[in-house]
């Protein structure tokens, strides 16, 4: 039908970066949200996670499933170290720790040039492929990654109502009150730090294997800043909330291109109109769409 | 507030996807349509509109000479994830039948999209390795990146006589592929790189590094800095005494020469140029003020003005393996210039 096919492949292009940003939110979700912890890192574990991928695709022609798995260690073991040193920290600390760390892990990605030919970029990296079929049309690969961010969802749900869970939130409430009962709140912190840094590698996975190229530009501290716009607009410590917050913040621009402003200035009001929206949008409901808590 | 949210993002999901199914609709089967992805928001927002302004200029005579061609432009920000959205909304959604970008920069994160679409894909300021491999949808009539590193070493080793040079550059792709070509070229005419260092861009104090380019002794400094940092480098050079030539590249536009002052004076530096004399004209008469970047204006104009000489055709792609040739580049060559009283003259 030539109406549905105009612009398909376009909604196709919204829906895997609206499960990848989903990914990165959610992922984020379970240390702010849940545990109180303000943290502006989260880009550098989704590019750890992209560039892992990258140069096991690119340099040793591994199976992207199998480079998904080192991703998610190599973004794993980098957030058991920034967590290990973050987890000294309270408060703003933390916040600039992250915001530090951030910046590190950028640098390293820009200077390390043997590994990841710095400004340059990686490009040619292949889409994921599994027993002889390749993920290689659009609509193939939004499926795929629509299904891990379901399971991720699942996951993240799973650790959210369990007791390790409630442990977060009463972190997240009074962290001295529960130190009381005997709970060691700096392995809890550690332990949900690794397990959102492993889960925004595999968001840089499959972002890297969707856009075929990566180069540092993507990773700074301002994607750390854009995922944790999501997740307060879509919600704090709610799971769908960051879905929501994901779909909001990359649909929003798109609708703003339809809108016939004069071709001298459309860029400019489209910046102007979305940030005029969110701007609103905290006016009236400072907790998200659907947030269960407030910063 | 839940059940609101969730109507409200259904008619979200419904009114945006309407939209979006509805624009492939073609009004007119013969009219051409050219979608231009820019930067027009954020720090190279400067350049685009400059650019922009090049294309709606030539557009306009198109047009006049009654080539049915309308250009759509989408904002990228010179962000890779923007620029694959925006180049997947002018294909799927606007059915463009060819696209410009600025550089072959932006082009890397979309030049897999163009080329599985079977789009052409043209960039407009600069060409350089990464064409060999961006498939045969992606084309360039920029100046060559490599070979302006190249014609500076030679006129550094041969015509000034230069054989030891330091080389600081800033940590950016552009300046990483033209000091490599410089310091090949340049070894391989004989001389020696003495130094070699690089730096973040938006870096503002060089002192250390000038300090130790001075310990090195170098005939020259070649120094692959954009626009701004480029002006804290040669005001630091020049107060704390670094009496050799200076050697630049492209970014040494006329706002950082007049910003440097008399730090810029005597500066070579290999630059672009505009092959359209009748461009300024036109800019004032469009916009009724002189362009800050006739460069800018000039490379979307000129890129435009060099297709728009064979439309229309019925085969774009093959129209523009014949323009550009094998190499799908138009490769050309920068001048050398060399800054005299304040302004650039061009080293005969």
């Amino acid at each position: 039908m030539p109406f549905f096919s105009n612009g398909m492949e376009y909604l196709i292009h919204i829906g895997i970066l609206i499960a990848i940003y989903a990914i990165l939110a959610i992922s984020l979700n379970l240390i702010v949200g849940y545990t109180g912890l303000i943290s502006v890192a989260q880009a550098a574990f989704y590019g750890l996670g992209a560039y892992a991928t990258a140069i096991l695709l690119t340099n040793f022609g591994l199976n992207f499933f199998l480079s998904i798995l080192v991703g998610i260690v190599v973004s794993g073991v980098a957030g058991l170290l920034i967590g290990m040193v973050l987890s000294r920290f309270k408060g703003d600390y933390y916040v600039l720790g992250s915001f530090g760390f951030n910046i590190l892990i950028y640098s390293i990605f820009l200077n390390w040039q043997g590994l990841t030919r710095g400004p340059l970029g990686i490009p040619g990296i292949d889409r994921p492929s599994i027993f002889g079929f390749t993920f290689s049309s659009n609509i193939s690969f939004l499926i795929l990654v629509a299904v891990a961010a379901f399971i991720i969802f699942l996951f993240a749900q799973f650790i959210a109502r369990s007791s390790f869970g409630r442990v977060l939130k009463a972190i997240r409430e009074d962290e001295e009150a529960i130190q009381i009962f005997g709970y060691q709140t700096h392995r809890f912190k550690l332990a949900i730090f690794v397990v959102s840094a492993c889960l925004a590698g595999v968001a840089g996975a499959f972002f890297a294997s969707y856009i075929t190229f990566i180069d540092p530009s993507t990773f700074t501290l301002n994607e750390s800043i854009f995922i944790l716009s999501i997740i307060i607009l879509g919600g704090l410590a709610n799971l769908r909330g960051s879905v929501l917050g994901a779909f909001c913040l990359i649909i929003l621009p798109e609708i703003l291109r339809f809108v016939g402003f004069p071709s001298e200035i459309a860029a400019q009001m489209r910046q102007v109109v979305y940030g005029l929206i969110l701007v609103l949008l905290m006016l009236y409901r400072p907790q998200g769409l659907m947030g269960e808590y407030k910063l | 507030m839940n059940k609101i949210i969730t109507i409200i993002v259904v008619l979200v999901v419904i009114i945006g996807g309407y939209f979006a199914l509805k624009g492939g609709e073609i009004q007119n089967k013969e009219q051409i349509k050219l979608g231009v992805i820019l930067p027009l928001t954020g720090d190279f927002a400067v350049i685009g509109e400059e650019l922009k302004r090049g294309i709606d200029i030539e557009v306009g005579r198109l047009q006049e000479r009654r080539v049915d061609i309308v250009a759509i432009y989408e904002d990228d920000k010179f962000d890779p994830r923007e620029a694959a959205t925006a180049a997947n909304k002018l294909i799927s959604v606007d059915k463009i039948d060819f696209a410009m970008v600025f550089s072959v920069e932006e082009a890397r994160p979309v030049a897999p999209i163009f080329n599985n679409a079977k789009v052409p894909l043209v960039a407009t300021w600069d060409s350089n390795q990464f064409l060999k491999d961006a498939g045969p949808y992606v084309f360039s009539n920029g100046f060559s990146t490599e070979k302006s590193g190249e014609i500076m070493a030679d006129f550094a080793y041969n015509k000034l006589g230069l054989k030891n040079i330091a080389v600081i550059a800033h940590i950016d792709a552009y300046a990483e592929i033209i000091s490599k070509s410089f310091e090949d070229r340049f070894v391989d005419n004989g001389g020696k790189i003495v130094y070699n260092d690089a730096v973040q861009v938006g870096t503002t104090d060089f002192r250390l590094h000038i300090s130790k380019i001075k310990s090195a002794k170098p005939d020259a400094v070649y120094f692959p800095i954009i626009p701004f940092d480029s002006v804290s480098f040669l005001k630091q050079a020049k107060e704390t005494g670094l009496n050799v030539p200076l050697l630049s590249v492209d970014g040494l536009i006329q706002e950082v020469i007049d910003a440097a002052g008399s730090a810029a004076e005597n500066i070579y530096f290999t630059n672009v140029y505009i092959e359209s004399p009748e461009l300024p004209d036109l800019y004032k008469q469009k916009y009724g003020v002189e362009s800050y970047g006739i460069t800018y204006v000039a490379s979307g104009y000129e890129a435009l003005k060099k297709i728009g000489e064979q439309l229309p055709t019925s085969d774009l792609k093959a129209t523009l393996d014949q323009v550009f040739g094998p190499t799908r580049s138009a490769d050309r060559i920068e001048k050398i210039y060399q800054v005299k009283n304040g302004v650039p003259v061009e080293v005969k």
